[in-house]
C-alpha cells in the first residue's frame, strides 16, 4: 500500500520501500513474519546442531569465496561454548554470542508462541528498538568489532578461519 | 575436487552479493547489514522474495553451490571453514 501511494505521488516505489525500511524497527519487523521467524529459528538450530557434532554447517559466503571472515564468523562456536558454560572460550571466538543467543531465543518465541504472547513479545521488542535504537547500535558495534579484529587480531582471526596469516 | 570446492565458494559469494544488491533498496540499510552479518538471513530472504525480485535463478545457483560445498566438506576438500 505504501508503494502504491508512493507511485501515485510520482516517487519511486523502491525508494518508498527503503524509506519504510529505515523507519520500521528491523528486528521487530523480522519477528512479525511467523514463517520467516520459524525458518530462521529452525535453520539456525540445525546449523548449531551440525557444528556441535563436528559436521559442516552453513557455509559463510565471504569466507568461502574470498577467505575473509565476515562479521558473524565465530558466533556459532562462541554460542556453543557459551551454552556449555565456557565463557572465556566463547569470548575468544566472538564477544557477541550472548546477544546472538538472546536474539535466537526471541526469534524462536516469535515462531512458536501463541498469538497473544507472540504479539506482546513483538510489541515489547518494537518499543525497545524505537526508544533505544538498540538494533542499530548492536549492528554498528558488530561491524566495528569486526574491523577491530581484522586490524588488531588479524592473525588469530585468520588462524581460526583456517587460513595462514 | 579442490577446484570444485573453490568454484562453489565463489558462486556462493556472487549469489550472496546479488541478493544484497536487491535487498538494500528493498529493506533498508539495517536489514542489509544484518544480511551481511548473517548470510543465512540473506539466503532465506532471497527465497521468500524470489518471485518478487526475480531472484529464482540466483537462489537456485546459490542452493546448488551450498550443496556442493557441503559435499566437498564431507569428501575432505581443503576449504576455509571457521574452526
Amino acid at each position: 500500500m505504501g508503494s502504491r501511494v508512493a507511485a501515485a505521488s510520482g516517487s519511486s516505489p523502491i525508494l518508498a520501500e527503503a524509506q519504510r525500511g529505515m523507519r520500521e524497527p528491523p528486528f521487530a519487523s523480522l519477528l512479525r513474519s511467523r514463517p520467516l521467524a520459524a525458518l530462521l529459528a529452525g535453520i539456525a538450530a540445525l546449523h548449531l546442531g551440525l557444528v556441535a557434532l563436528g559436521l559442516p554447517g552453513w557455509p559463510c559466503p565471504l569466507l568461502r569465496g574470498l577467505g575473509i571472515p565476515c562479521p558473524g564468523c565465530g558466533l556459532t562456536h562462541a554460542a556453543l561454548e557459551l551454552l556449555r558454560g565456557q565463557w572465556r572460550a566463547a569470548l575468544s571466538h566472538h564477544a557477541f554470542a550472548p546477544i546472538l543467543l538472546a536474539a535466537l531465543g526471541m526469534i524462536g518465541g516469535a515462531s512458536l508462541l501463541p498469538e497473544g504472547l507472540r504479539l506482546s513479545l513483538i510489541d515489547g521488542v518494537e518499543r525497545l528498538e524505537r526508544r533505544t535504537g538498540l538494533t542499530t547500535l548492536t549492528l554498528v558495534a558488530l561491524v566495528l568489532y569486526w574491523i577491530a579484529r581484522l586490524t588488531f587480531a588479524r592473525e588469530t582471526l585468520l588462524l581460526l578461519a583456517g587460513r595462514q596469516p | 575436487m579442490v577446484i570444485i570446492s573453490y568454484l562453489a565458494g565463489i558462486v556462493c559469494l556472487i549469489c550472496w552479493i546479488l541478493v544484497l544488491i536487491k535487498m538494500f533498496p528493498a529493506e533498508g540499510p539495517l536489514k542489509g547489514i544484518l544480511a551481511i552479518i548473517c548470510g543465512l538471513y540473506a539466503f532465506i530472504w532471497g527465497w521468500m522474495n524470489a518471485a518478487k525480485f526475480n531472484l529464482r535463478n540466483i537462489m537456485l545457483a546459490w542452493t546448488i553451490a551450498i550443496i556442493v560445498s557441503v559435499i566437498m566438506s564431507f569428501m575432505g576438500a581443503p576449504i576455509y571453514n571457521y574452526r
